[in-house]
């Protein structure tokens, strides 16, 4: 069990600002972080990570106690056991894509075997510069993995990949989850990727925090809610491409609300987890 | 034929004071760059004090702390068998305090421009500020090294002012080229001092050429 509650006073752009969070977490659950900019979502992955001090609270990792502010009790990074993966990646420029995970790492075997599953083998004695957006992006992650953390830490890391990415990264990353059986905490405003990866939900708002063991139990509350009907054109592993009159609409969904779904069929879509961004444009899934 | 004691000499005192600078600096640096204390502007203005100092004031003030009649001085000389005053290893001293913001400036600014991530990655990979120095900051910075090590070495190579406060111009001990270049002046020997004085250009500018040309490539 992981019990978390933490207070802070932000500095932000619109002056100081409270920020609170709490949360409860079983060993392998995703919880997303969602929430607008500048809430504090960062902050709260670096305090569990011990690089950002907060001002009262108490972070519990199973049997131990990284942070509790009564007992004053504060472990430095170097003693918790959290893997982060930061949003510009953080790789090591003067080592080695295999270098980077030997360094976070000292078992060889899951060096090699991290390097195959994420698909880097051939990469392996690259420099990170040489390498493309995603592939830094699969290095970032396979390192923060080669730590064997207890408690994965992902900052908003898919965001800067396309979308074909994204999904090959979310579905690696829900692999290597299941694989090494661990607990992450991811920040993120896509929604398509929080319906497809979280199985929790920490909604971040000013001076507190809300909880859901079920992340469709907030974006169901939202009462905007459409329905598209249409033509399915294509089914892909988290989302399908429905036609309905002369648009084009990609929906993230989930594999098990697929199965009755054929393609080139009919299909009445309610999408629940909708949220208008901007009136003019067609709606996206971010 | 000209004395080229004077420049083996300069060059000695150079080399020495780089690398003594460079085992000093590092630390220091890094201590500066992982510091949050309200008063780090107090030791960073210490450490840049000889960037704007007349020369002589430093010397003055080395020459009265270190001289055998001072505390410091007379506990140097009678327990470590040390003179600072008129000898060599005074003007190591003097040139490592001289050239002291050279080296940790140029290391300091270097690890300041790497992204904090790098340091903070790290360290949730549990490794110790140490480890943290040698295996991901000072590889990332080798120009900022590079810089500290080059201005270091050309400014104890002319420096003038600390050494003749500080050591004076004894032959085979303190007597450094640029001083000779004074000494032969004030004794109307023109051509030896356009023979040091030539030395000293030729040696600072294809130190500072090279130093370009690797930066470069770095």
């Amino acid at each position: 069990m992981i019990e978390v509650q933490l207070e802070k006073m932000l500095n932000t752009a619109d002056g100081r600002q409270k920020f609170s969070a709490e949360l409860k977490l079983n060993k392998g659950d995703i919880l997303a972080v969602y929430g607008p900019s500048g809430i504090g979502k960062t902050t709260l992955l670096r305090m569990l990570a011990g690089l950002t001090n907060a001002d009262s609270g108490e972070i519990l990792v199973y049997d131990s106690i990284w942070y509790d502010h009564k007992k004053n009790i504060w472990l430095s990074p170097q003693e918790r056991s959290a893997g982060m993966v930061f949003q510009d990646y953080a790789l090591f420029p003067n080592m080695t894509v295999e270098g980077n995970l030997k360094f976070a790492g000292e078992s060889d075997d899951l060096v090699e075997e991290l390097l195959n599953t994420t698909g880097l083998m051939q990469l392996r004695h690259k420099k990170p510069w040489q390498l493309s957006g995603g592939q830094q992006q699969r290095v970032a992650l396979a390192r923060s993995l080669a730590q064997q953390p207890e408690v994965l830490l992902l900052d908003e890391a898919l965001s800067a990949l396309d979308k074909n990415l994204q999904e090959e990264m979310q579905d690696l990353l829900l692999r290597l989850h299941k694989r090494f059986n661990m607990t992450t905490i991811l920040v993120s405003h896509n929604l398509s990727e929080i319906l497809n990866l979280a199985n929790k939900l920490l909604v971040l708002e000013k001076g507190s925090s809300q909880f859901y063991e079920n992340p469709l139990s907030y974006f169901n509350k939202t009462e905007d809610h459409i329905t598209l009907k249409g033509t399915i054109q294509s089914i892909g592993f988290n989302h399908i491409i429905l036609q309905s009159g002369h648009q084009i609409y990609q929906i993230p969904m989930k594999a098990s609300d697929m199965q009755e779904l054929k393609e080139g069929g009919p299909a009445e879509i309610q999408l629940l987890a909708f949220k208008a961004i901007h009136k003019k444009s067609i709606p996206d899934d971010n | 034929m000209y004395d080229w004691t004077p420049i083996l000499l300069s060059m000695k005192l150079a080399l020495l004071t780089t690398c003594l600078l460079l085992i000093t600096g590092i630390p220091l640096a890094y201590t500066l760059y992982r510091s949050r204390s309200r008063f780090k502007f107090l030791f960073e203005a210490l450490i840049s004090l000889p960037l704007v100092l007349p020369p002589t004031v430093l010397g003055f003030y080395l020459l009265l702390c270190l001289s055998p009649e001072s505390p410091i001085g007379k506990f140097m000389s009678e327990y470590i068998g040390f003179q600072f005053a008129f000898s060599f290893s005074g003007l190591v001293l003097a040139s490592m305090i001289y050239s002291l913001p050279f080296m940790v400036q140029a290391l300091q600014s270097g690890l300041q421009q790497l992204p904090p991530a790098l340091s903070e990655a790290a360290m949730t990979m549990g490794k110790s500020p140490w480890q943290i120095l040698t295996r991901v900051l000072l590889p990332n910075i080798k120009p900022a090294l590079l810089t500290g090590i080059v201005l270091t070495f050309a400014h104890t190579m002319g420096e003038f002012g600390v050494v003749l406060m500080i050591g004076g111009k004894i032959p085979d001990e303190t007597l450094v080229a640029s001083i000779s270049v004074y000494d032969k002046v004030e004794s109307l020997d023109y051509g030896a001092a356009n023979f040091y004085a030539g030395i000293l250009l030729i040696i600072s500018f294809v130190i500072l050429s090279i130093t370009y040309f690797i930066n470069k490539k770095l």
